[in-house]
């Protein structure tokens, strides 16, 4: 095995649903290195061909249609074929991956792309479904007609991708020197019209195909598509998802909690009293484990995406809700990052760049947060079991249930509220929704086990870094200076986050916070849930069951409308770091996130002295 | 009368459900403002080309928009505004035998439902 310095490199580029990421992962063994590009805020997927004498790196460009391009995704993908990106060494060979079930439009990018007389080859994809479909594919003659190595991959068995490997070890032998890209991509060399009848021409040769697609898929689309049953069957979904996040993952939480707790018992035995053993017990363990408890969530959560997804329902859904978002200024493009900041706004945030039309993009981002994330759950859980009485309304419904329901509420009317402002401040031309609802196929246990594992490997690198300088940071601020020798009361009163959360108290007094729960506020800006155990340790509460104790003299130190105060606050405040941080990164934009923080605080500060002053009429 | 002796021409945002089309032009839409080559050309890309035939198999919710249009064994879903983009003449007697829930009213002739292409 030699290992080059410099390896061979290779760019998949494809239609987006052609199957290019399984291939991808299916020739990497799914080992992704996520980075960005320079400068751009979309994903750059590398990775080593497993079992070649030469080190290949494969890259996974985002899925276009064209390289005329519509979106930034696009962008990126054209960039890096002709080699516009600063830093990034154009790729030495291009694999054309089109779906074999959809051949008609992956052929047509193929065909565009050779004209860039680059070296490349075509893998024709899932070519196991083309064939229970009855497409008939006559390789060599494609081949002939096209002019381009053609092979059949099938990414979903071991040995579907072994001759493309074969061909790829071929081609890094011999590092193939010829190259005559045509670097200036000016006028089209054949008009659309041109290349398609070129391409029927072909077709019309070297394929059979039944003429309509297949039975099964158009019924499941009579219903999916439809305007009364799909919507049902989406509504159905979404209920299902949700209750699984918060039903599944609580034994899962539990236990996380209980190895959190008893990570912190053993540093506090094994250790010596004192400041490390503190450092260690209370600002690492207790920070980062306040974090983890929620990737049973977010596993959850980005399981039943990432089904869906692969199942090509998910396009379904964006169609069906597209007319009522655009009644916000966004479109069926938006649901699915908002649907994945229901677990965090990280990811939501991240998945945004698929949105074509840069003002959706924006306001896509700047409501996310206002969706009900599972960090902050544990907040809500121990106000309304410490405020809000067990009892059923109209026979069915449980208040506490309700109450919560209403805080999810909140968040969601809010965010379209907001959008709908925000699109009314702008007259400007329509962007075209223009989006290919692929065919439907049973979702692929490895793939979807590849995708959850990236992305969780995304959170838990996010954990590792951002959250725990942050924890270190605000174990600090909550630590010294030291109460003096004969302090009586918690030591977190003397230390900085103390003197900041009396400083602050007064600016919070119109909504009823006292200065324990100003003090609470800062912690939480690492996480949100952080506010339950900042409370616990200013209202020196501790022991077997911190959160019914803690929830005992929540009752008795503050009043109901303050409760609801913040609750209101934690609905819309952005106490969380590393959402702003995010912004800032995908909007590269200061001004945008400092936007975002202000509106978003602004807005938590009025809803909150809204909701006190009323509740204090009313209780 | 079995079919009519000249074709009804239409947008594509005036079909009903189940009906085909065949392309005949794409006109400009002023919606789209300065972006209205680029979504001409995208759709273009997309395959929806003069000679193409194009079937309607869903409308959204609210205001029947989007539209969900097969094309080419693709399909795609296209807001009103683009989909009026798209000219053509409706192709009688192309409804798909096997859409259970497709609309049962005549689209042009009561009688033209057994032909196929």
């Amino acid at each position: 095995m030699t290992l080059a310095a410099e390896p061979f490199r290779v760019a998949l580029v494809g239609n987006p649903n052609c199957g290019k990421t399984s291939l991808f992962n299916r020739l990497t063994n799914a080992k992704a290195k996520v980075a960005n590009y320079p400068g751009v805020t979309v994903e750059r997927r590398s990775g080593f061909v497993t079992g070649l004498d030469h080190a290949v790196e494969l890259l996974d460009l985002p899925g276009t249609y064209s390289l005329f391009v519509a979106s930034p995704d696009e962008q990126v993908a054209r960039d890096v074929i002709l080699g516009d990106v600063a830093g990034e060494p154009k790729p030495q060979l291009l694999i054309a991956v089109v779906d074999a079930t959809n051949l008609h439009l992956g052929l047509r990018l193929a065909m565009e792309l050779k004209s860039l007389n680059r070296p490349m080859v075509l893998a024709l994809n899932q070519a196991d479904a083309a064939e229970r479909q009855g497409i008939k594919i006559d390789i060599a003659g494609l081949e002939e007609d096209l002019g381009i190595p053609t092979l059949e991959t099938v990414a979903i068995r071991h040995n579907g991708v072994t001759a493309l490997q074969n061909v790829l070890a071929e081609y890094a032998r011999q590092a193939y020197a010829s190259d005559n890209q045509l670097l200036s991509l000016g006028e089209r060399p054949e008009s659309v019209e041109a290349l398609y009848a070129r391409i029927d021409d072909i077709m019309a040769r070297r394929v059979q195909q039944p003429i309509e697609p297949p039975v099964w898929q158009s019924r499941l689309d009579a219903i999916a598509l439809h305007p009364v049953l799909g919507l049902a069957l989406l509504l159905g979904t979404l209920l299902m998802i949700f209750q699984a996040v918060f039903a599944w993952a609580t034994p899962i939480v539990e236990l996380i909690e209980g190895g959190v707790e008893l990570l912190e018992a053993g540093a506090e035995t094994l250790l010596p009293e004192g400041i490390l053993q503190d450092f260690i017990a209370q600002g690492l363990i207790a920070g980062v484990g306040g974090v983890i408890v929620f990737l049973p969530q977010i596993i959850i959560l980005f399981l039943f995406i990432l089904l869906l997804e692969d199942s090509g329902y998910l396009t379904r859904a964006a169609f069906l809700l597209d007319r009522l978002m655009r009644g916000l200024g966004l479109s069926g493009r938006s649901f699915i990052p908002l649907l994945s900041s229901f677990a965090c706004a990280v990811p939501g945030i991240m998945a945004t760049r698929t949105v074509p039309d840069p003002r959706e993009r924006f306001v896509t981002i700047m409501v996310a947060p206002l969706m009900t994330c599972s960090a902050r759950l544990p907040v809500y859980a121990l106000i309304i079991a410490a405020f809000i009485p067990q009892q059923q309304v109209w026979g069915i419904f449980n208040l506490q249930g309700l109450t919560l329901f209403a805080l999810y509420f909140a968040g969601i009317v809010s965010a379209a509220l907001i959008a709908w402002i925000m699109r009314r401040r702008q007259g400007r031309d329509e962007y075209p929704l223009l989006l290919e609802l692929p065919s439907y196929r049973w979702p692929m246990l490895y793939q979807v086990l590849m995708g959850l594992r990236e992305r969780v490997w995304i959170f838990i690198r996010r954990v590792g870094t951002i959250i725990l300088s942050l924890s270190i940071v605000l174990w600090f601020l909550s630590t010294y200076p030291a109460p003096p020798e004969d302090a009586v009361r918690p030591a977190i009163e003397y230390s900085f986050a103390g003197q900041l959360g009396m400083w602050m108290q007064p600016l919070f007094a119109p909504l009823g916070f006292n200065w324990q729960m100003c003090i609470a506020l800062i912690p939480a800006m690492a996480a949100r849930e952080v506010a339950v155990s900042a409370l616990a340790t200013v209202y020196a509460v501790g022991g077997e069951s911190v959160d019914a104790a803690l929830g005992a003299s929540l009752a008795a130190s503050w009043s109901l409308p303050v409760a609801l105060a913040y609750l209101a606050w934690f609905v819309y405040a952005p106490q969380c770091i590393s959402t702003i941080a995010v912004v800032k990164r995908e909007t590269n934009s200061l001004s945008a996130t400092l936007f975002f923080t202000v509106y978003l605080f602004a807005l938590a500060y009025l809803v909150t002295w809204a909701t006190f002053q009323l509740a204090s009429l009313l209780f | 009368m079995n079919s009519p002796s000249v074709p009804l021409s239409l947008r594509l945002d005036q079909c009903r459900k189940g009906a085909c089309l065949r392309i005949t032009e794409l006109i400009p839409q002023p919606l789209f403002g300065a972006q209205d080559d680029r979504v001409a050309l995208r759709l273009r890309e997309l395959g929806f080309l003069p000679g193409t035939i194009v079937k309607v198999i869903g409308v959204g919710f609210l205001g029947r928009d989007p539209l969900a249009i097969l094309v080419n064994g693709s399909k795609f879903a296209l807001r009103r505004a683009e989909a009026a983009k798209i000219k053509g003449e409706i192709v009688p007697g192309l409804l798909s035998s096997h859409d259970p829930l497709a609309s049962r009213e005549p689209l042009v002739s009561p009688t033209a439902g057994e032909a196929r292409q």
